[in-house]
Formats: C-alpha cells, sequence, structure tokens
C-alpha cells in the first residue's frame, strides 16, 4: 500500500491557510493520487495536524464537496467520490482562470523566476495534461 | 538493614543516571531544546555544552550517592531534590547558550490526508497484559472465595513479620486489585488522551513507552498484593520484580527514543514558548513536542488542557485517597492495638483509648467512668516498666489478648479484646504473675538441695495439679502439705508479685522437710464450683487436703509417720477440722489462721479499709457499708435460708455449714503437736485471733505459740501499719518463721 499523500501549508505565505488546504488537496485529487473512496482525515484530525483554526479545514472542505470532490455527508469523514464528467466550463469562467494565471506568471516573475524557467514549468504541466 | 540502604539507593541510581542522560535523550537535531544544524550539535561547540553539563552535574552525583549511603532516612528525599534542581538549572543554562546556534524555524507544516485512526487500539493493547494479570487475580480470588481466611497479613515490615492486616470482604479482598485496575486504566486514558490531542509526531512511541510502563509494574505489584490472602510470598520476589522492572524499563524507553529521535521535529512558533511552557491560542493541539527534554508537553492556551490537568490531578487525589482508604482498612495487628491501649492508660490518655472503642464498648464503659474509675487504679501500680508478648485466643469475630504489664512493684494482666475492625471490644485487668525469668529467689532458697516434680492431688472429677519439692536425702524425710487461705489461690498462693507458698516450699525443702502443694480446687475449677449452691469447706478445702495427705505418705522417700498439715489463713482456722479428717496427719501448723467466725474476720477487714486513706469516698463508703451489712446478715442466718441469695460471695449453706465450728475447741482436743504462729502487723487475721487461740491453748504440751511483730498476713517483713497495697510490693515468707517451721517439724 503507498503511503497516504501528504500535504503541507506555510504558515509564514500571504495566501490564507485555507486556500492553500484547498488547493494543495485540489492538486492531489486532479492528479489522481486521492481517488475515490479515500478517506481523508477528519476536520479536528487535520486541523490539529496543520496547527490551524477547524473552522478553515472544515471550510476547505466545504468548498472541495462544492466542487464536487467530497462527499461530506456520512457524519465527519470526509470522502472522495468520484466526480464523473464535469460539464465543460461556461465560456463566462474562462477570463477568471486566464487571470489568475496571468497573476500567478507575474507573482512568480516578481520572485525572480526566469521566464525560461517559468515557460519550462508550465510545458511540463501541459505535457502531463496531455498523457 | 544494609538491604535496606540498598534497595532505596537503587532508585536514586536511576534517577541520577536520568539526570545525566537527559541532554542525549531529544531527537538528534536538538542541543538543549533548541533546533541546531547537526554540525553544531556533533561539533565542538554541543560537545563543549554537553561535557559542561555533565561535569557541573557530576560531582554532585557522587555527592548525593555518599550523603544517600550515610544520611538519615528522613533526609534521602534531598538527596534526590537536590541533583534534579541542579540538573534543571544546568539545562535552563545550557538552554540559553544552545539557542544562540539555533536555526530559523520552518514555517511550513505537513500533514498526511490518512483518514484511517492510525492505530491507537493497536498501541492501547500495550495497556492489556498488566490489566489482564490483576483480573486474572481477582478471578482467582473470586473462585477460592471459601479458602480466604477471615484476617490476613496485609502489610510487612522489612524483616518480613505482618505488622498490617485486612480482613475477608469484598473490599479488602478486592480492593487493592480494583485500585491497581484503575492505576492503569488511567494511564490508558491519559495515553488516549494524548494522542488524540496531539499531532501524529514521532514523540508518540516515546509517550506509550512512559505510559504504558508503569502498568508492567503496577499490575504485578497489585496482583500479588490481592493474592496476599492466599500467599504471602518471600520479602525477595518484590525485590526480583523491581530489580527486573527497571532495566526492562530502561531498555523500552531507549528503543521508543531511538525511534523517535531520527525524524523532524514538530513546527512550533518560537514566540509561543515562555521557558519550557507552550502557549499558542492558534494551535489546536492539546499537547506539542516538547524541547527541553523528550516527550510531549501541553499547550496551555487550551481551556481543555486545563480541563484536563484538572481531571488528572482529580484522579489523582482519588486514587490516593482510595489508597489511603484501603490503608485504613487494613487495621493494626491486634497485639499492637492492645500494647497500644495499655501504653495509653498509663500515659492517663483517655480521650484516644475511648476513640479506639467499639461502639458496645463504649455503651459499656462510658469516658468519665474509664477517668475515674479504671484511671485510679491504674496509676496505683506506679510506672510501666515492660509489657510481654501477649497470649493471644480468638474468640467469635475478637482476638482477646493477655498483656502482661510490669509496672514498678507488680505485674498486671491486661485482658484487651480487639474485634474485626481492630477496635477494642473488652477491657479487664488483674493482678498477674512475674514470669519465673524474672523472679529473685529468697535467700535461704538452696536449689540444689531439692527436686520439683508435677504430681495429681486426688482423682476423678477434682483432681488437681500440684508440685512436690522434694530434698535430696538418703533417709526419709518428713513432709508437709499446704493449705490455702480463702479465694482461688493457685498452688503458691500468687498475689501480685508474692509467692508465700513457693517461698515456704523452696525454704522448707532447703532445711530437709519434703512440701507437697496443689492449685485450689476453687481455683482449678473455678466456673464448676460456683454452680455448686451446697458448697461446704469440705468440698472448697478439706477433702483435698485429706488427699494430699494421703498422696504424700505414700510417695517414696517419705518418713509416712511425719506428714504435717500446714494451712494459712483459711486454711489454719480449718486445721483442727482436717487433723480429725486425716488422723493419720502428724500434727498442724497455723499460719494466720482466724480463731473468730469468717464473718467476723471480714468485717473487721471491711471496717479497716474504711478507715485507711481513699476510703472516705462516698463510693467507698457506699461498698463498704453495702459488705458490712452482708457481713453482718451472716449472723442472722437460719437452716432453711439455703435459698437466699449469695452473701459475700458465697451461697448461704456455707455459712450455715460452720455455724457450730469453734476452732479452739476442738483443737483444744487435739492431741498431736500444734505450732501456731502470727504476724503482728497482720491486719486481715489479727492479734486478736492470736489471743484466743493462746488463752485457749498456752497450757498445752503439745502446742506451740509464737508471734512476729514485723510480718503481715503472708509473713513478710514490714513496717508501720500493714495496708492492702502492701500486697503490691514482692517480697519473701521471713527466712526467721520458716526457719521456726522446720526446726519444729524436725524436732517431731
Amino acid at each position: 500500500m503507498t503511503p497516504a499523500p501528504r500535504i503541507g501549508i506555510d504558515l509564514a505565505s500571504p495566501v490564507p491557510a485555507g486556500r492553500q488546504i484547498v488547493d494543495a488537496i485540489r492538486a492531489h485529487l486532479v492528479e489522481g493520487e486521492l481517488a475515490p473512496g479515500d478517506i481523508l482525515p477528519s476536520v479536528r484530525r487535520l486541523a490539529m495536524e496543520l496547527g490551524v483554526h477547524f473552522n478553515t479545514v472544515a471550510q476547505a472542505y466545504r468548498q472541495l464537496a462544492e466542487e464536487g470532490w467530497l462527499d461530506l455527508k456520512h457524519g465527519r469523514r470526509a470522502a472522495v467520490i468520484g466526480r464523473g464528467a464535469v460539464d465543460a466550463a461556461g465560456p463566462d469562467r474562462i477570463p477568471y482562470f486566464q487571470r489568475r494565471l496571468r497573476e500567478m506568471v507575474a507573482e512568480m516573475r516578481a520572485h525572480g523566476v526566469a521566464p525560461a524557467s517559468i515557460a519550462a514549468e508550465l510545458r511540463l504541466f501541459a505535457e502531463r495534461l496531455k498523457s | 538493614m544494609i538491604g535496606i540502604r540498598l534497595l532505596l539507593l537503587f532508585p536514586l541510581v536511576l534517577i541520577l543516571m536520568l539526570l545525566h542522560a537527559l541532554p542525549l535523550l531529544p531527537r538528534r537535531s536538538r542541543l538543549f531544546g533548541a533546533e541546531v544544524p547537526r554540525e553544531v550539535r556533533y561539533g565542538s561547540e554541543g560537545g563543549r555544552l554537553l561535557r559542561g553539563y555533565q561535569v557541573r552535574l557530576l560531582p554532585l552525583s557522587i555527592v548525593a550517592l555518599l550523603a544517600a549511603w550515610w544520611a538519615p532516612v528522613t533526609w534521602l528525599w534531598l538527596t534526590v531534590a537536590s541533583p534534579s534542581m541542579a540538573a534543571l538549572w544546568l539545562l535552563y543554562r545550557c538552554h540559553a547558550a544552545a539557542v544562540r546556534f539555533a536555526l530559523p524555524p520552518p514555517s511550513t507544516r505537513e500533514a498526511s490526508l490518512s483518514g484511517g485512526a492510525g492505530g491507537l487500539a493497536r498501541r492501547l493493547m500495550w495497556f492489556a497484559p498488566p490489566l489482564a494479570l490483576v483480573t486474572a487475580a481477582a478471578l482467582y480470588l473470586y473462585l477460592n472465595w471459601s479458602r480466604i481466611p477471615e484476617r490476613f497479613a496485609r502489610h510487612f515490615d522489612s524483616q518480613g513479620n505482618p505488622n498490617g492486616w485486612a480482613f475477608k470482604s469484598v473490599r479488602g479482598c478486592f480492593g487493592p486489585l480494583a485500585l491497581g485496575a484503575a492505576i492503569i486504566l488511567f494511564f490508558m486514558a491519559l495515553y488516549m488522551v494524548m494522542e488524540l490531542g496531539s499531532r501524529r509526531g514521532t514523540e508518540r512511541s516515546a509517550m506509550l513507552a512512559c505510559l504504558a510502563a508503569p502498568g508492567y509494574l503496577v499490575g504485578p505489584m497489585f496482583a500479588i498484593v490481592g493474592l496476599l490472602p492466599m500467599f504471602v510470598p518471600p520479602l525477595w520476589v518484590f525485590v526480583l520484580l523491581i530489580g527486573a522492572y527497571f532495566p526492562g524499563l530502561i531498555v523500552l524507553v531507549v528503543r521508543a527514543v531511538s525511534q523517535s529521535a531520527g525524524g523532524p521535529s514538530e513546527v512550533t512558533p518560537d514566540g509561543c514558548w515562555h521557558g519550557s511552557f507552550y502557549y499558542n491560542p492558534q494551535d489546536p493541539a492539546l499537547f506539542v513536542d516538547g524541547r527541553t527534554g523528550f516527550g510531549l508537553t501541553a499547550n496551555f492556551a487550551r481551556r481543555l488542557v486545563w480541563l484536563l490537568l484538572a481531571i488528572i490531578l482529580l484522579v489523582t487525589a482519588g486514587l490516593l485517597l482510595l489508597g489511603s482508604k484501603l490503608l485504613a482498612q487494613t487495621a493494626t495487628a491486634p497485639e499492637d492495638v492492645a500494647s497500644q491501649t495499655v501504653v495509653r492508660l498509663v500515659d492517663g490518655k483517655y480521650d484516644e483509648i475511648y476513640q479506639s472503642f467499639s461502639a458496645d464498648m463504649r455503651a459499656a464503659l462510658s469516658l468519665e467512668a474509664l477517668k475515674s474509675q479504671i484511671g485510679p487504679q491504674v496509676s496505683a501500680f506506679g510506672k510501666l516498666i515492660e509489657t510481654r508478648k501477649p497470649a493471644i485466643q480468638q474468640i467469635g469475630g475478637n482476638t482477646v489478648l493477655i498483656v502482661p504489664a510490669k509496672f514498678q512493684t507488680v505485674w498486671i494482666d491486661f485482658t484487651i479484646s480487639v474485634n474485626g475492625a481492630g477496635q477494642v471490644a473488652g477491657l479487664f485487668m488483674k493482678p498477674g504473675q512475674a514470669p519465673d525469668s524474672d523472679r529473685h529467689p529468697p535467700a535461704y532458697s538452696k536449689p540444689d538441695s531439692f527436686s520439683e516434680r508435677a504430681v495429681t492431688v486426688g482423682a476423678g472429677d477434682w483432681k488437681l495439679p500440684g508440685t512436690l519439692t522434694l530434698p535430696r536425702s538418703q533417709t526419709p524425710v518428713p513432709g508437709v502439705v499446704l493449705i490455702h487461705g480463702s479465694g482461688p489461690e493457685d498452688r503458691d498462693e500468687t498475689s501480685f508479685g508474692n509467692k508465700p507458698f513457693r517461698d515456704l516450699a523452696e525454704g522448707l525443702a532447703s532445711q530437709g522437710i519434703a512440701v507437697l502443694r496443689y492449685e485450689k480446687r476453687t481455683k482449678e475449677y473455678g466456673a464448676k464450683m460456683a454452680q455448686i449452691r451446697n458448697l461446704t469447706v469440705q468440698e472448697e478445702t478439706v477433702e483435698d487436703a485429706v488427699a494430699a495427705v494421703t498422696l504424700l505418705r505414700a510417695e517414696p522417700g517419705i518418713d509416712p509417720k511425719r506428714v504435717f498439715l500446714l494451712g494459712h489463713s483459711l486454711g489454719g482456722y480449718l486445721m483442727p477440722m482436717m487433723l480429725d479428717r486425716a488422723p493419720e496427719a502428724a500434727g498442724g501448723i497455723v499460719l494466720g489462721g482466724n480463731a473468730r467466725p469468717l464473718e467476723d474476720v471480714m468485717l473487721e477487714q471491711f471496717e479497716y479499709a474504711g478507715s485507711l486513706p481513699g476510703g472516705d469516698t462516698p463510693e467507698a463508703r457506699k461498698q463498704i457499708e453495702e459488705l458490712r451489712k452482708q457481713a453482718l446478715s451472716v449472723k442472722d442466718l437460719q437452716p432453711g435460708h439455703e435459698d437466699g441469695p449469695a452473701i459475700l460471695g458465697v451461697f448461704p449453706h456455707y455459712w450455715l455449714d460452720l455455724r457450730g465450728y469453734d476452732p479452739v475447741a476442738q483443737a483444744a482436743k487435739i492431741a498431736r503437736p500444734l505450732l501456731i504462729l502470727q504476724g503482728e502487723r497482720d491486719y486481715q487475721v489479727t492479734m486478736k485471733d492470736f489471743d484466743i487461740w493462746k488463752a485457749a491453748l498456752a497450757g498445752h504440751a503439745n502446742v506451740t505459740l509464737k508471734s512476729y511483730p514485723a510480718l503481715n498476713h503472708l509473713f513478710i517483713e514490714g513496717k508501720g501499719k500493714s495496708v492492702p497495697a502492701e500486697y503490691m510490693t514482692p517480697g519473701h515468707v521471713s527466712g526467721e518463721a520458716i526457719g521456726d517451721i522446720a526446726r519444729w517439724i524436725l524436732a517431731r
């Protein structure tokens, strides 16, 4: 059995802890490291492990449930569910993600990451998406 | 004693070793609580700090060990406390030094996304074996309930002698096992809370080891203690258990620590540490990795932690209380209750005695009565010298102990019964006897010149144990039978520390006269005799005297023609009657025998007692007046009054039987030799009696009369007025009187 995936949060980061948790778990979901049927730690346990408030984790789980990744109905245990085919995002949502990508690239450049490296990273993601 | 000392030193050595190992125990990236680069931890700076700690602590440890070897036991705690305090201070100083090398704390924190329970149930199984052991012991007790004795030793001194007891009850038997189980369950609950309230750090196995380990000592310990009603293990079993436990514990802790020492340490913001206290309201964890030692520490910002601490304190206090309650139920040994009661009586601690009384006893003897009645009696005995090992008897649920106590001049037997709860349920005292080892024989007793052996006087229902004192002689010797005074006398006529018949037997035997003395029938068969309504002096005294003469005459080495009777007090009064009934007796000796009727002599004694200091209290006056009335009523008895109540301790028939008896008139008719001796200081049978004997018998050639100015009723020398308290002073029968008796007998 492969060890359960881990997530990490940076308490010093300006990004709110809740966002960091959602993003990190979603990454594992999208990449398939968390498969349907997997059980996530309870809100209490994850909050304790990460040293954040229970509500922060609960909020993150709720957002992931809204996105259709998690089933929160069975008590407190959060279970990963098969998301099935998602309806193609409407054309009105695309500009939002474009803006976020642009902001991310800008942040990377602001931190001094070379444009070539950024391009390489993006190409890596593009390659993975194709396979 | 050295063994005990070693036993105490053992934990001290372990604690000192732990203090020295303390900086080495935390994970490898830590130096005195600071997260440092490995090259600092294992480089010259780390080495210097660690060496500094050891070098400063070492002298203290050595001093503590030496002190523990020499210091009085009550100061031993200092030998543990002082190195511990010093180690704490050193740790603090070293921490301050190590912080300079500390890495900036990382700000990322990681968590596994595993949703499993994390193996809590599996880890809790570590608590199962000791719990199972305690449960098995309880089951064993339950199945063998009928074999458990009513009372069993629960606590032992260092020599292995029991000094604490418990009783067969659910609490007494299962209490220790329940307490042991509660302690183990408490640690188990504590571990559960710690695991649930902390991050999945690597310190967890160390915590588990620390909390599960006590159960492996507590379990077997309480199982052994719980099985005490069935088995009493030798002391070395405990020593072995502790001896095997601690090395095992060390192995376990080292393993747990080495497992935890590898991983990265938990991220906790530096600003939240105040010394070794963690306070972080943002952190939901109740427990976080400690910084100074190893293991977990509480996050004091969480209210739940305070609640938990309160619960831990309460449960600890509850367990201690439960433990002390169980100990309180293990009553003091009855022997200790008894000797304690005697000492309290002598010290006048009546309140404490009253506290130790059972409910029935309190009802029977009030505190006031204890103070006003028992108190003065005990203080009259003088200073308590010692108490001897008591004779013990189990009567019903009570333990009845007779404690011989030696006072300055007297021996008193305290009879104390102790009930199942260790309370005093009965308290009596009566004059006791000095043990043989305590007796100083009189100067005239020459133990080399005679031998003693047991004989039986009479036969059948009333046979009496006696002692024959036989001089070592080639030729037949004369013999004498000693006849007691009134009351249930033993063969020695023991009264407090005095044994006049023993003095007489040894004194006369030393001068070549065989002496036979025996237990009085009213002494040997007291309860049976008290039932006989038509008891007379025949059954009380005369029949046995006649049987004793017959016995002595038949003994080898005795000249049957020269067997005499010696009667003391009542025995002297009855001498003429006994000589009539025993015609083969060669003659009689009267020591302090009354010539007047018994009731007259007794009346005079009561009046005398009333005239003494202490006889004029209202209670004493009332008592004396009552006795006076009884003595006077003897005169009014008529035939036909036999069914009336007892007077002065005997039934009317006894008095009526003596009605016509005149010892002097009867003595006058006896042709056999008579020796009549009297102590002039005697207040019980007085010179009045002697004068009556003298007046009637002075002219008789076969009668010899003599009185001794210094002697009392027991023929013991004294000065001034003879008083009852005089008998409490041990003494010996006058050698002069014994010499006179011996010469008189040998001349016949």
